[in-house]
């Protein structure tokens, strides 16, 4: 409608309102028929693109990719560096849906009791490298994913090294 | 409407970087953005430029977990100008009403992409 000129009410809209319009999902959502039948709706109203939400598990991934194919959009699949344990111990008990993996988690725990500032950041780095770039690669070789949203707010660090690992 | 299979509906051209890359069938990379409870930029604009040259864009987030955060149309503009990295303007349809959601999409910040939540 919006991409004709009108708006809801069907009332002209002055000027060309040229946008791609994408999408949030939640591939952790539990029990996942609705979410797909949803985006499913969204689709069909012209969806450019869909965002997930962030994803720890390759399976499920892996999964949802499968489910939403038959729609026929690019997907951009959700990552999320851990920058501290804090962070990460947040997500697992706070953000509905996502459960850091529990080895992944008793690696940034043992990060955390290192004194030196430094040496911290390096081991969380070191943590993140060997679990997220296996995980984006697999992303990039197995699916159909468009690519890969990654939620390192006041991360960026770690961008340079995933790049080189993964691209 | 029919729940069941759809065949993709959007015809629209690509308008943004993003979508540019996505339709040449590159593998694309997204970073994000997220003005917290602050008033001023310049640790959003310091986070642009840091993450510039390795992603296509990046998410500007509104009220992410229904957090009074700073609104992603600002960030979302100053950075595209300042910075010059494309941003996802974010926004939140749980934060607006049936009115005021489709004039925050046409007032957007001439990124062309737009995330709705």
């Amino acid at each position: 409608m919006i991409d004709e000129g009108l708006d809801i009410a069907e009332n002209e809209i002055h000027g060309k309102v040229e946008i791609n319009v994408g999408i949030a999902a939640n591939p952790n959502a539990n029990p996942l028929e609705p979410e797909i039948l949803k985006i499913g709706r969204k689709a069909h109203l012209g969806a450019d693109f869909i965002q997930t939400q962030t994803m720890f598990d390759i399976e499920l991934t892996k999964h949802f990719l499968k489910e939403t194919e038959k729609y026929n959009v690019p997907t951009l699949v959700g990552v999320f560096p851990l920058k501290s344990y804090g962070i990460a111990d947040f997500f697992d008990k706070y953000i509905p849906g996502v459960h850091v993996p529990k080895d992944l988690l008793k690696a940034m725990r043992k990060c955390k009791d290192e004194p030196d500032k430094e040496k911290r950041k390096d081991l969380y780095d070191e943590v993140n490298m060997e679990f997220f770039a296996p995980f984006i690669k697999e992303i990039r070789k197995t699916t159909k994913a468009a690519g890969v949203h990654v939620m390192a707010v006041l991360y960026e660090r770690i961008f340079e090294p995933l790049l080189a690992e993964t691209m | 409407m029919i729940l069941g299979v759809y065949k993709m509906v959007s015809k629209r051209p690509a308008y943004s970087d993003l979508m540019k890359e996505i339709k040449k069938g590159k593998f694309v990379l997204t970073g994000e953005l997220e003005p917290e409870k602050v008033t001023g930029l310049e640790e959003i604009l310091q986070s642009a430029t840091a993450m510039k040259p390795y992603v296509v864009a990046a998410n500007v987030t509104d009220n992410p977990l229904a957090m009074a955060f700073m609104n992603s149309l600002v960030p979302s503009y100053v950075v595209q100008k300042e910075v010059g990295l494309e941003t996802v303007y974010q926004v939140t349809v749980r934060d607006t009403t049936k009115e005021p959601s489709p004039s925050t999409i046409w007032t957007r910040p001439s990124s062309y992409t737009c995330c709705i939540r």
